[in-house]
């Protein structure tokens, strides 16, 4: 990917040792990038089509969170208002306190400019009772719903992620920018035949990759 | 607007240091006149970089403002010093790496921001290598033969 790789063990480690480290390949530090076609801007006009409700549905790892964090500015730009809720580590259940906090939120301070649009990460993990609970809440509180999920889940589909090979080559070019790797297009290959769509776990291999390439000099 | 070039030059003898020392330097900026800046952040920090999350601390910080009468002129050198601590080091490991540097940042109209590093290394931890199962094979031989 870079013929100027340097082998840089006698240098002070930093983050620019390795292209994928958390601080280049997490959500927000690299650009979404969308399918041809496709732009921030389409993806919130087929949302408001859909009645504010939608879900980006993607295996793990596929980008799911990385549209999100792509798509928050533009919703606050179409007058949105955006509150996230993040679910971790199988997590079945809404945040305590959620309707409390959410709806003196969204209800305290409702106008007619503004549209509230309550965003679910990771919204397969909730429970069912959960799910009921949260479009109830929607539904009463006029809000929108804009979730991820790994498999359709009842929410109108607003986009089904599934990166491809060359767009993971595409990624792993524009990190090389940054930092320079040894790693080359077969090695990129090699992982996404194994890791499939999730650009995560390809991102992680290949930074072992590189690690690897750079201790052997 | 062209954005000034910051320079973080670090004092001999080198980028390795001890716990204890004193790093000092100093900072300029080049071209800092054309768009002025409006305060300039100095910070001795160390982060962690890898797979996993990530930490960060600041050991050192200084805030330079630029006020009426005292305009913030970083075409001369502006000098910063600080007694290095005992932990963390620095490490280069394969999973996470430990990294201490010097970070510049420049505020600057328009919201416009600048910034820069100037790594060092902290202690003196031999950096990790990669083992083989073939290496660890040899190993446990040795270890039976004695």
């Amino acid at each position: 990917m870079s013929g100027a790789f340097v082998n840089l063990l006698d240098a002070p480690p930093s983050r620019f040792d390795n292209p994928f480290a958390t601080c280049w390949v997490r959500p927000g530090a690299l650009a979404f990038r969308f399918p041809p076609g496709t732009t921030a801007e389409k993806l919130v006009a087929t949302l408001a089509e859909q009645n504010w409700r939608g879900a980006i549905v993607g295996p793990h790892g596929s980008g799911k969170s990385t549209l999100l964090e792509t798509l928050k500015p533009v919703l606050s730009a179409v007058g949105c208002r955006v509150h996230t809720i993040v679910l971790r580590d199988g997590q079945r259940r809404l945040p305590p306190g959620f309707a409390g906090d959410l709806g003196s939120k969204v209800i305290g301070v409702r106008d007619a400019s503004h549209k509230d649009i309550i965003v679910v990460d990771g919204y397969e993990q909730l429970g069912w009772l959960s799910r009921v609970r949260l479009r109830h809440f929607c539904r009463r509180h006029a809000a929108g719903l804009l979730v991820t999920a790994h498999a359709p889940c009842g929410i109108p589909m607003l986009i089904q992620l599934s990166p491809a090979l060359d767009l993971v080559e595409q990624l792993v070019a524009e990190l090389a920018l940054k930092v320079s790797t040894p790693i080359t297009k077969s090695h990129v290959a090699a992982s996404h035949a194994c890791h499939g769509s999730n650009v995560r776990e390809i991102f992680f291999a290949l930074y072992d990759d590189h690690e690897g390439l750079r201790c052997r000099g | 607007m062209t954005l000034p070039v910051i320079r973080i030059t670090l004092d001999p003898p080198s980028s390795q240091y001890q716990p204890g020392d004193r790093l000092s330097g100093r900072l300029t900026a080049e071209g800092a006149q054309p768009a002025k800046v409006r305060a300039v952040e100095l910070s001795v920090l160390w982060y962690t970089a890898g797979k996993g999350d990530e930490d960060m601390a600041v050991h050192h910080f200084e805030r330079l403002v630029d006020e009426p009468g005292r305009p913030l002129d970083l075409r001369v050198s502006h000098r910063f010093s600080t007694v290095l601590p005992a932990s963390p080091l620095s490490y280069d490991g394969l999973i996470v790496k430990v990294c201490w540097c010097v970070r510049a940042r420049l505020f600057l109209p328009y919201g416009l921001e600048s910034m820069a590093e100037a790594p060092f290394r902290l202690g003196q931890v031999t950096a990790a290598t990669e083992v083989s199962a073939t290496d660890i094979a040899d190993t446990d031989g040795e270890g039976r033969n004695e």
